[in-house]
């Protein structure tokens, strides 16, 4: 096969992967112009088959024209997929679409949503004369508007805007909206009492919120202050709101208020589009107002009712506005008596979180504790079980086999006797290893009890000698002790002779045959040093951290791997330290220091 | 002029209208919707036109394939369709969390 013909059946098989996905977001999404992409994918491994089959008998060069042929088909597809696609969300289907506009897109569209909403409620009263009027007059003024139009269908379009939306600043787009709606809700408010205009006007945008969360920052000054505060302001006396409206227009506080109550907060929109977080700045601002508001709402109508007025807005406002407001910790900020309610339940439901939240480490802890316990416990219960369940049985061999070797079973052969000497070997290689096995819990969840005792350092070491003078024998060994009849050592003189024991039979084990092992030790200050080095092969650098972890054997057979972790136990229950050295080819080094020996 | 080479050069008119044509919708659609992978399926673009140029070349000038050029081109057509594949895992994972 030639290496384009592998070429092409890799970009066959890739083709036929890349259809089978395509199917799988159809199958997921049913929309038309993902079937054309899918169609058009599905010709792509054609384009390949004239290299496939060429040069097979009957085929011709003019085959080729498959490539180019495959192509227009797939071209083809794409446009159609393309072109469907834009008119299905030019057609106004934006809901199945929303996933898919780009973020400036969906906010546009939900502008035209909200002003739509009005336009159709007010068309049936004036017609579209009076809203081509408004759009006119606010395309003047916001030149970013322009393009927008009331179409036939009595509907604002701005399918223009969006071919431009690139080009668009987003913060003008939103003041230029907000001031034609607000001129809308201003035409509607001629034929319906402001109530129920101000009504409808919260229900859109809660509606046009939901659909869109990025409309939030554009709604809220429309929230706050047009269907909170200004409400408010239209049910006070004039002579009240001409002092609001003193005391606000001369603290640049963003918004204007008119004689009727009505606020402006053009000014607002365009600060907060150049504030660092627009809803943090339009909620100062708000609270900035309402304070001065405030003052003369008290004196003017008493507290309670001044309290009760504020506090009914704010309850009407959408629900989905009024929850992220409170998350941005509005409620916590507003004056006393306004919204106390729900300061207690906030304010209640964050120490309960908080109580919860502290009942719930405290749990964790106590759970990791017992599950710490429960483990310790199940392991030292665990290998007594095991250990004495082999014990049993291995006195039982070892008593039998010493029978068998005495011949008082019978006589025995040499092979029998040698035999016999191996299973004898291994009974009591096995005991010393369940032996190992026992010690490892008592120590391990400290409840060693040491008896302590001052004794002669190398009178310990030579009972230890002689205990492994078996083994030094079997390999030649040849062992010598150099550490002064003076150097004591403070501690339980069974177990720290079990630790040396166990480092001189480790020595003895790696030592060569005819090698050298030697026990010295020395006083270095009140602490007692002991060192057993061995001519042996030393320890791997990386693994010298590893020989006193329980198990390690340094991938040796043997034994468990259990005796430097016991010595490991001992020592450190004593409070001293042991390590190993091992310098490259000069064999191993164990020291043991004790701290805390009283000298004789 | 052999008879391959005009058939050729008549296809790729139709291929080259049909391109410009797809790339107008395609800039059309971008200025409207987000696709989040949009990066990754233009750059399978340039690598599936480049692969077509190779394989395509030789014909147009010459009227017979060109052994070297022909590898390349469907080499640079494997990564384009290499990307592509990526691109519409990623499409079709992501839609999946928003749709299901």
């Amino acid at each position: 096969m030639m290496p384009q013909q592998v070429l092409a059946l890799l970009n066959v098989a890739l083709a036929v992967a890349i259809v089978v996905v395509i199917a799988r977001v159809y199958l997921l999404y049913r929309r038309q112009y993902i079937l054309w992409f899918s169609l058009s994918f599905a010709v792509v491994p054609f384009m390949f088959l004239y290299s496939l089959v060429w040069p097979l008998p009957g085929t011709t060069e003019m085959g080729i024209v498959v490539f180019p042929l495959c192509v227009v088909v797939i071209e083809v597809g794409f446009v159609l997929a393309q072109k469907n696609l834009l008119t299905s969300i030019r057609g106004g289907a934006s809901e199945e679409h929303q996933m898919l506009l780009r973020d400036d897109v969906a906010l546009l569209r939900s502008y035209e949503q909200v002003a739509n909403l009005f336009i159709r409620k007010i068309t049936p009263l004036i017609g579209t004369a009076s809203i081509e009027e408004l759009l006119e007059s606010r395309i003047d003024e916001h030149p970013v508007l322009a393009g927008s139009y009331i179409d036939v269908d009595e509907r604002l379009s701005t399918t223009a805007l969006e071919e431009v939306i690139d080009k668009l600043d987003m913060d003008d787009l939103g003041l230029a909206f907000y001031d034609f709606i607000a001129g809308l809700i201003e035409l509607y408010s001629a034929f319906v009492p402001w109530k129920q205009a101000t009504d409808e006007w919260r229900h859109a945008i809660a509606e046009a919120v939901q659909q869109n969360e990025g409309l939030f920052t554009w709604s809220l000054p429309i929230v706050l202050f047009r269907l909170v505060l200004e409400p408010v302001l239209r049910r006070c006396r004039s002579d009240d709101i001409n002092e609001i409206a003193i005391m606000l227009n001369r603290s640049k506080s963003g918004i204007e208020i008119r004689p009727s109550g009505q606020i402006d907060i053009r000014a607002l929109y365009r600060r907060s589009s150049d504030a660092d977080d627009p809803v943090q700045f339009v909620i100062e601002r708000f609270l900035h107002a309402l304070d001065r508001m405030y003052l003369i709402l008290k004196q003017s109508m008493g507290p309670d009712r001044a309290n009760a007025m504020i506090t009914e807005y704010f309850r009407a406002m959408p629900t989905n506005i009024k929850e992220r407001l409170y998350g941005e910790g509005l409620v916590e900020q507003l004056p006393e008596g306004i919204l106390e309610e729900e300061k207690v339940t906030l304010l209640s439901r964050e120490r309960l979180i908080e109580e919860l939240l502290n009942r719930r480490k405290k749990l964790e802890k106590a759970y990791r504790e017992l599950a710490e316990a429960e483990l310790g416990k199940m392991k030292t219960t665990f290998l007594d079980v095991i250990a004495h369940e082999l014990r049993t049985p291995l006195t039982s061999i070892k008593t039998y086999v010493d029978l068998l070797k005495q011949e008082r079973l019978g006589e025995l052969s040499e092979v029998q006797k040698e035999k016999l000497d191996i299973m004898a070997q291994n009974v009591d290689r096995l005991t010393a290893l369940i032996n190992d096995m026992l010690e490892i819990p008592s120590i391990d969840v400290k409840e060693l009890e040491l008896r302590k005792e001052t004794f002669g350092a190398r009178e310990m070491i030579a009972d230890v000698v002689a205990d492994c003078r078996e083994i030094a024998d079997e390999k030649r060994l040849s062992v010598s002790v150099e550490v002064p009849d003076a150097l004591t050592l403070h501690g339980d003189k069974n177990l720290l002779g079990k630790a040396v024991k166990n480092i001189l039979v480790n020595a003895a084990r790696h030592a060569p045959e005819a090698g050298d092992v030697m026990v010295a030790g020395r006083r270095e200050g009140g602490q007692t040093h002991l060192m057993i080095t061995d001519t042996g092969p030393g320890i791997p650098e990386d693994d010298i951290d590893r020989v006193f972890d329980p198990f390690y054997t340094g991938g040796e057979s043997g034994g468990m791997g259990l005796g430097l972790s016991i010595v490991k136990n001992i020592v450190e229950a004593h409070g001293g330290d042991v390590w190993a050295e091992s310098p490259p080819g000069e064999g191993a080094t164990f020291h043991i220091r004790l701290a805390g020996c009283s000298p004789q | 002029m052999e008879e391959i080479q005009l058939a050729m050069i008549l296809l790729n008119g139709a291929v080259l209208t049909l391109a410009v044509i797809s790339l107008y919708y395609f800039v059309r659609l971008m200025r409207v919707i987000k696709i989040r992978r949009g990066s990754i399926l233009a750059g399978s673009a340039v690598f599936l036109f480049v692969g077509y140029v190779f394989f395509i070349l030789p014909w147009i000038t010459i009227g017979r394939s060109v052994a070297v050029m022909e590898q390349l081109s469907y080499g640079f057509i494997l990564v384009a369709l290499a990307i592509l594949f990526y691109g519409v895992i990623r499409i079709y994972r992501d839609w999946r969390e928003v749709i299901a």
